[in-house]
Formats: structure tokens, sequence, C-alpha cells
């Protein structure tokens, strides 16, 4: 046994240069499974910690509830931890920001996050807590211990009341945390005020809890216990919230590890591809060696034993080096990620579990190793199989160097010989293996060609126009089931429609506007969906939206404003309609005015329309039965530019003017849109870099070991005569053939398998991938960079092949 | 007699202090136009080393080389690669065709590297001045080791070069089939006008040379 290990050894050093390839891959190899396990579990534990350390804690909510029940609840069992706070009242400061006073205790204020920068809770009915942003929001200056005289309105008998001044005495700060764009300023007050203010029997509050870790096994769980203390206490379905983002983030999130897990199958994938096909070559070369081992008295199982030892010694040595890397890699990342965080590192760091994250990885170390592991066994199935079959005449009949083991005893010879006959002649004797390397290198380049197919469909041009229509879009904010927010709810919104024809003139009256589009909607209950959806009513002047936008089934205009043929949006029909398509019909009810209409309409068409507009497209005419009313529902504003400050902020103060009308940009859509691409393509580029890196591997081995392999026969060559500009260039010949084919093979199979992932990516809404988009940027970086990795090789190889002289080379294999 | 090879100082030693191995230790030599020489020498003297330096495909440690008064290490890698081309023909004990050509290919190899279009009826000529007429388009494996020699003969005389070297082309034959060869050789060289060195052990192939050189560590002992 011992001697089979030496021999191991010895051959791993003898076929160093070979083993140095084999090492570099399975060095990537172990590098990007770490990389990809512990991204993973670090970035669920800072989104733990993070969440943990800044984001309310509380794991549900009921509102509407007595300081008795409360009380009751809390005892009931399965609440590791309970507060209250009621909201006494509000003011408005602006269309979308507000005041909320509320009272609030302790253990409220600590799992809503809430956090004095300085002061204390009031105590007294004219103590009051702010937070500095409302207090600029205000225009008013104060200090602690000063006095501040503040508007409200008190929530008293279900309404607001008038609103009333009152002096209070600031006791304290809260932490003004995420002030741009914040929406409702907290205002603590003490309990003595709210029941003062509030009559008695009318003060509700909000109860806030947790339920015990060891009760929580996943999210669902979580929320059915949350259910069932509601159910137990009578209280009703409305009045409960869950923290989803609480649980989510501290509990197993399936999609996270669903992505890791195919990730790590991609790498394994490339990593089995090139050390199978390196050692594929190499044992091909080996055979004779392998013949007289046998010849001299090794038995198959010892000679398998050989080779699996030599592949298992690389991982023992290259698979750590992997790991630090990674471990080098992820510390970088932390530092630099946290460098542009909001938060400091000093703020999470109480929220993490060092010893559980030391445990991750050692965890991760050890999986990293085995799957390197996995990889080089299956990768060395083969080839060990190779060799176990080996005879021991093998050591006498295989030619030990050249390559016409393969070649017929006669063919019809050239009348004149080229340098590129020559490398014909030599692609030509080893098409099996030419072919195999081809194969072999395009595999990794059809990976790299469908993951590029995605990115490349991920466009934010496109994103920005699915999200916007129009540079600047007006909609109206309706909202169903918002008790805080009536007014929102459809009939009320079209009973005071904003997007009136005078607003209409207006806005194209505005310098820089070039169009602007209308459309109509009505909301109605669709019987076969069973839920409320919202179906667009197009205006003749705006019917090519419709048409130009049609994928299958036909449908003029004209049959569209009948009210009983109806276009349905593609991707709403696929995800949330369960499939509904051409020759389904829909009962669909609406109730506007005080009318109920119900009418039925057959899908006709299905087109591309944009995922923020809504499923299904009628013509304006077909509303006329439904209502004579102003039924207008979004404005698309079409502008000279992109987007221009001053025009935004002429239609930003009619947004402001109006409380029902939104207002979204295509350019902030498109900033969105680019900032999250950007990370996906980031981590994508550096994932495909290194699998490219491990597909390099495999050409550095196929052009190394042709070289090698002929080594004699390219002495022999040059003895003759052959220059070292003709050997340049018949190298450069031969790597060219495997470039071509396998950009070929890359390309085209890339073009057939990319399609079917993007059409899967599509349906399942992923990245919001919808519009195929060929990766040209992609096969020009793999041309490129195979075509100077190539030439890089051909001048290593020809420099390599310089430093032996011409006989040194000839005796090679004597 | 017009010199044709000239060796002058030619110096090569291998390995350095206790290891220092002479290969070629201040050879200096003249071969004449049309001669036939035979180097000599036990195993490991330096012969083979000696004639890889006149052939260029090794660099001496000093000392120069001249064929047809040309110094032939003056020359850059390639201008020696186009030299040998021209002025020098090899052949070696284990023949170094490649594999993958045919017997006619690997003839005009040397043309095809010069772009050369081959005269069809002189390859076919020397095809059958080598017996190798009805192996024309036979891969090497295929043929027996004189046959291979012949090849190889064929390829060295095809460009008509001033100087053939030949490193034991006898050695893997049999004494019958090394006859045959050393006089097609010969027959070939004085049709060609050619000078023709060659290494050999065997004393009946000394015995028709116009020179003999004895090589002995490195250094020339006897000439004859």
């Amino acid at each position: 046994m011992n001697m089979l290990r030496t021999l191991a050894r010895q051959n791993m050093k003898y076929y160093r240069k070979r083993n140095i390839l084999i090492g570099v891959a399975v060095f990537f190899t172990s590098f990007l499974v770490f990389v990809m396990l512990s991204a993973g579990v670090v970035f669920q534990q800072e989104q733990y910690a993070s969440i943990n350390a800044f984001y309310p804690n509380w794991h549900g909510q009921y509102s509407y509830i007595t300081e008795d029940l409360a009380r009751q609840i809390a005892s009931g069992g399965n609440i590791e931890k309970y507060g209250i706070f009621s909201e006494m009242a509000y003011t408005e400061l602006s269309k979308k920001t507000k005041i909320s006073y509320r009272y609030a205790d302790e253990k409220a204020m600590d799992m809503l996050r809430l956090e004095l920068s300085e002061g204390r809770m009031p105590e007294a009915e004219d103590e009051i807590v702010l937070d500095p942003g409302a207090v600029e929001k205000l225009g008013k200056s104060a200090e602690l211990g000063g006095k501040v005289t503040l508007p409200y309105q008190v929530y008293r008998d279900g309404a607001k009341d008038y609103a009333k001044e009152r002096e209070f005495t600031v006791t304290g700060f809260l932490n003004n945390m995420d002030a741009d764009g914040k929406e409702t300023y907290i205002a603590l007050v003490s309990k003595e005020l709210l029941e003062k203010e509030v009559p008695a029997g009318q003060v509700s509050y909000v109860f806030l809890f947790r339920i015990p870790g060891k009760d929580v096994k996943s999210t669902d769980n979580a929320k059915n216990i949350i259910n069932g203390i509601a159910s137990k206490y009578g209280i009703p379905e409305d009045n409960i919230r869950i923290n989803t983002y609480n649980l989510v983030a501290n509990h197993a999130d399936t999609d996270m590890y669903m992505v890791i897990f195919v990730v790590i199958c991609v790498v394994i994938l490339a990593g089995i591809i090139t050390i199978y096909s390196i050692y594929y070559i190499g044992t091909n070369e080996r055979i004779q060696e392998y013949g007289r081992l046998k010849a001299a008295g090794m038995t198959s199982k010892e000679l398998k034993k050989i080779v699996l030892w030599e592949g298992t010694g690389i991982v023992k040595k290259a698979a750590p080096s992997g790991i630090v890397a990674g471990m080098v890699l992820e510390a970088a990342g932390i530092i630099i990620l946290h460098s542009m965080a909001w938060y400091s590192m000093d703020d999470i760091i109480p929220y993490i579990s060092i010893p559980k994250l030391i445990i991750y990885h050692l965890g991760i170390i050890v999986l990293a190793f085995l799957v390197t592991y996995l990889t080089m066994y299956i990768s060395l199935r083969k080839p060990v199989r190779i060799a176990g079959k080996i005879t021991e005449m093998e050591a006498v009949r295989y030619p030990s160097s050249g390559n016409a083991g393969k070649s017929s005893r006669k063919r019809k010879s050239a009348s004149k010989i080229s340098i590129f006959y020559l490398v014909k002649n030599t692609l030509g004797n080893n098409k099996k293996r030419s072919m195999a390397t081809i194969f072999a290198m395009s595999a990794t380049g059809l990976l790299v060609m469908v993951v590029a197919t995605v990115i490349s469909c991920i466009d934010s041009r496109l994103d920005a126009d699915d999200m916007c229509h129009g540079q600047y879009m007006f909609r109206e904010m309706v909202e169903f089931n918002n008790k805080d927010h009536p007014e929102r709810e459809w009939q009320e919104v079209m009973a005071a429609n904003p997007l009136t024809k005078d607003l209409l003139k207006r806005i194209k009256k505005i310098d820089g506007v070039e169009k602007v589009t209308c459309f109509e909607s009505i909301y109605a209950y669709i019987d076969e969906l069973s839920w409320e959806y919202e179906i667009m009513g197009v205006p003749e002047e705006n019917q090519s939206f419709i048409m130009d936008n049609i994928v299958e089934g036909s449908v003029t205009y004209e049959e569209l404003q009948s009210g009983n043929k109806v276009v349905v949006n593609k991707r709403s029909a696929k995800w949330h309609m369960g499939g509904i398509g051409i020759g389904d019909k829909i009962t669909y009810t609406t109730e506007i005015g005080g009318k109920t209409v119900k009418k039925e309409a057959e899908i006709v068409a299905v087109g591309d329309f944009p995922i923020i507009f809504p499923g299904f497209y009628m013509a304006s005419k077909s509303f006329d039965d439904i209502s004579r009313e102003n039924l207008n529902a979004v404005f698309s504003v079409w502008a000279k530019e992109n987007y221009n400050e001053e025009l935004y902020e002429k239609l930003s103060r009619i947004e402001d003017e109006e409380p029902l009308l939104v207002l979204s940009t295509w350019q902030e859509q498109y900033e969105i849109s680019e900032s999250g691409s950007l990370m996906v393509t980031v981590f994508f580029s550096i994932f495909l870099g290194i699998l490219g890196c491990i597909c390099a591997m495999n050409m550095v081995n196929t052009m190394i070991s042709s070289v090698q392999r002929r080594k004699k026969e390219i002495g022999m060559l040059q003895a003759v005569g052959m220059t070292d500009r003709q050997l340049f260039t018949m190298l450069q010949l031969e790597g060219a053939y495997y470039i071509l084919g396998t950009l070929f093979v890359t390309i085209a199979g890339g073009a057939l398998l990319s399609y079917p992932v993007y059409r899967w990516a599509e349906d399942h809404g992923i990245l919001g991938v919808h519009k195929y988009q060929f990766p040209f940027g992609a096969v020009i970086i793999i041309s490129v960079v195979l075509a100077v990795l190539e030439i890089i090789l051909v001048v290593f190889m020809t420099r390599s092949v310089k430093k032996e002289t011409i006989i040194d080379r000839i005796r090679f294999s004597e | 007699m017009e010199i044709v090879v000239k060796a002058q100082d030619l110096v090569k030693y291998y390995g350095t202090g206790g290891n220092l191995v002479k290969a070629v230790d201040h050879v200096d030599l003249e071969i004449g136009r049309g001669q036939f020489t035979v180097i000599m020498g036990r195993s490991g003297s330096g012969k083979s080393t000696l004639l890889h330096l006149l052939g260029g495909l090794d660099k001496p440690g000093s000392g120069k080389v001249f064929i047809e008064n040309e110094d032939i290490f003056r020359h850059s890698r390639d201008g020696l690669a186009k030299l040998r081309r021209k002025k020098i023909g090899f052949i070696f004990q284990d023949y170094n065709l490649v594999p993958s050509l045919t017997v006619w290919e690997n003839i005009i190899l040397p043309l095809g590297l010069s772009n050369i279009v081959p005269d069809t009826k002189k390859i076919e000529n020397l095809l059958e001045k080598t017996g190798l007429s009805n192996k024309k388009n036979a891969m090497p494996e295929t043929l027996s080791g004189g046959q291979k020699q012949r090849c190889a003969i064929a390829r060295a005389i095809v460009t008509e070069p001033a100087v053939i070297l030949a490193d034991e082309p006898t050695g893997n034959l049999d004494s019958q089939t090394g006859a045959e060869i050393v006089t097609l050789l010969k027959q070939s060289v004085e049709e060609y006008g050619q000078t023709l060195v060659m290494i050999t052990h065997d004393g009946s192939i000394a015995e028709i040379a116009d020179r003999v050189y004895f090589i002995e560590d490195g250094r020339v002992v006897d000439k004859a």
C-alpha cells in the first residue's frame, strides 16, 4: 500500500504541469462553492441582524384591543413578550406626511424599535417626546425641556375631531432615522393625556407581541400560532397583522437556498467537465505507462487506486487554498459592503450569534471540501475505469509518442504540403479528441451563454417601460379596504376624479410636454376569478396601444367597443389569473354611482402590456353603458427628454395639490431597476468570470498537452527546416480550430438552450425577464477572451518550445 | 578540395563542477565536397553531439561551424532553420518520420516548408531509387525499419542539400538491410555530388568511407 501511495505521490510530481491545471480548476471549484455558501449565510445573518437591530421585531399585532383584553391575551400563553400602544391623534403636515401622536409602553417601544436619542419618556399630561424630523417639518424649533405648541386632531367616536393646539414640554427626542421620504412621524404622549383626550371606553390599543422562539419552526407555523390566538379571543381577521419581514428574516428562506443550490450545481458541473476532460486526455496518454505497471505485476484494483489517489491528492492540496481564498474574499466583501451600508458594523454585531456563525462556517468549510472532493471523484470515474481495463500488452502496443495510433494504414497523399495542411492533418487524425475537447470547452461556454441570456434579458429600460408608461405617469391612488383611507376606494376616487379634462389641458401646456395619453378604467369583480380586477378602457385615438401589443389572437378595435370582447395582459394572465386565455369567458360586475352593472366578455386576444397596467383591456366606448362619468385612470405624459428636473417639479406640484394622484417617473423606475440589475449583473459577472477561469483551464490543458504530446514531432519538423514563425502559425491555427469550434457550439447551442431558459425565467417572473435578447455582449466577450487566451497560450508555448534545443525535443520520448 | 563543412574550436559541455561532461571539446575538422566521412567512437564519446552541432540542431558553448563557408550560428533561429532546409539533410537512427503523414508527404515535407511545389516526376524517381514506389501512400507505422530509413533518406536528399548528416542510420537495422541503406546513401550522394557525414559503429562502413574521425571524450583523437 505504501508503495502505491509513493507511486501516486511521485506521479503527482512528475505530471506537475498537468496537475497544476487540475489544481487550478479544483481551487476555483472549492472557492466558488465556499463563496456561494458563505455569501448565503452571511447575507441571511446580516439580514437577520439588521432587521433585529433596526426594524420592528414584533411577530404579531392585534388592533382595537382594550387594556383588559391585552392582559388576558398576555396571560393566556404562547406570548413571549408583549406591549401596547394607542394612536391618540394625528396632524397632517403635507399630503404625504403626518404626525401620529401615540402613547406606547416600554415594551411596545422596544418592539417598534423606537429609541430616545436623548431625554426621557413623557409622564405628565403636557409632556411629549418628538421626532426631530417632525419639528423641522413644522418649521418650529424645540429643545429638551423647552415648550412647543403643536396642532392635533384627536380620534374620537371613530372620527377625527376638530384640530386644536396645545403647549407641550419636550422631555425627549426620538432617533430620527430614515428621515428622507418618511411619511409618518411619531410623537409620544403620556398615558395621562391619552386617557384625558379620549373618553373612557373609547381608548383602543394595538397589542404587539412576540411568540416564544421554540414555537416558531417556520414562518407558516408562526402565522398559524398568531391566527390561533386571535381566534381564541375573538379578534377578527381584519384586526390582525403579521410581521412577515421579521419572520422571514429569522427563519429559513427556501428561495435563497434554492438559488445557492442551483449555483453550486452549476459550479460542480463546470468543475466535472474541466477536470474530467483533463484527466481523460491525460489517461489516454498514459496508457503505455499503466500497461508497464500492469506488466510489472500491478493489479487493476491497485492501478485504479493510484489514479484515484493522484486526483484526491490534488484536492487535498488545492481545495484548502480555494477555501482560504474564499474566506479572504468574504472578509473583504463584508468590509466593502459595510463601508457602503447606512449602518455600522457595531450596530448589528450584538444581534449576530458569533458561535452560530463559527459553526455555520465550519460546516461550510467541510461542505465546500466535500463538494470539491465529490467533483473530483465524479470526474475520475471514467479515467479510473479506463486505467483498470488496460492490459499488459498496451505497454508494447500503444505508441508512446505521436498520434498515429488511430490513423489508417494507407491514404491518398497530398500533392503538396503546407502549414495549413499539417494542421488539418493533425486535427483530422485526432478527430475524436479534437471534438471531445471542443465539446468539453463548449459545455462551460453553454453555461455562460445561458446565464448571460438571463442577464441580457434584464433590461433596465424595458423594466422602466414596464413600470411607467410615458416619461411621467399620473395614476389615481385606488386602494380597497384601507380603513385609514376610505377615500381611496375606487368609487370614492371616481366621484371626485382628479384626472379631469382641465388637468389634461394644464399638463399639455407645460413646457417640455409633448403629448399626454389618457386611459380609462373600471374596477370589476370577476366571477370566474373570484377577485376584483381593473379593466382598462383605451380611447380610440390611442387604439394602437392595444393593437400593436397583441401577441396572440386577433381583434379589431371596433370589436373591443362592444364590451363583450376583451384582451388580456399576457403576464397578468399567467401569474395572477391561473393561465386564463383566448376563448375563456369572464363575467364582470362593477358598481359605480349607485348602479351595478353585470356583463360577460370573451377573451379574444392576449397582449404584452406594461406590468403596471391592468390585466384586461377594452375600448373606452365599451364603458359607455356602465358610466358616463369621468373614468380616467391614467395620464401618461410624454416629454422631450427622459427626465427634466424643471418639468418634474411642475408635475410634482400637481401631485401635491391632488391628494388622490400619484406621480411616477420613468427615470426613477429606471434608476431603481439599474441599481437592482447592477448588483445582479456584478454578481453573475464575477460568477461567470470564475466559471470562465475553470473553462480556461480546459483550453490551457488541451493546448499544452497537444504540444507536450507532439514535442518530438515538432522537433522533427524543426529538424527538417520548420521555422519558429511557421511553428507559431501552426499552433495558432490549431488553437483557432478549437476556438472556432468552441464558439460555434457555444453560440449555436447557447442560442438553442438559452431560449427555453429565458421562457422559464419569463414564466416564473425571474428578475423581471420578459423580452428575449440574445446575449451579443457575452458572445463578444467569450470570443475575445478565448482569442486572447489562445494567442497568449501559443506565445507561451512557442517560447517554452524554444527553451529546449531541437535535439532535446527529438530525444523527448527516447 | 573545396571545404564544405568546417568546425572551428567547437566546444559543448554539459553540467558544471564535478558533473561536467565535455561532450565536444575543442574540435577542429574540415570535410571536403563530395567526401564520405565517418565519425566513430564509443557510446557517450560525443560523436552525436558533434553531428548535431554540425547540423545546427544544438548550440555550441563556443566555436564555429561553417557550411559552404557560412557561419551557421550567426543566423537567427529562423535563419538557421531555413539554412537547414536548403543545405543540410538529416538522417536519424530512429528515422524520425512524422507519423501522421504518408511516405510521399514525409518526403516532400522540407519542400512544403519552403513553399516549393514538388516536382512530381523527381519525387517519383526518388521513390523508385529508394524502392518505395509501391509505398507512396503508406503510413510510416506500416513500414519496415529499412523502408522507414529509405523514406528518411529520400526526405534528407529531396532538397538536394550540400551536406547529409546521418546519425547511426543503420543502428536499428539488420546487417543486410544496413548494407543496403549505406549503398543507397552512397549512391545518392554521389549522384547529387553531396557530402555525407555518418556516425557508425560498423567498421565495414568505415572501410568504404573517404575519411574516418575517431572521437574520445569529446576530442578528435585520430583521423584516417
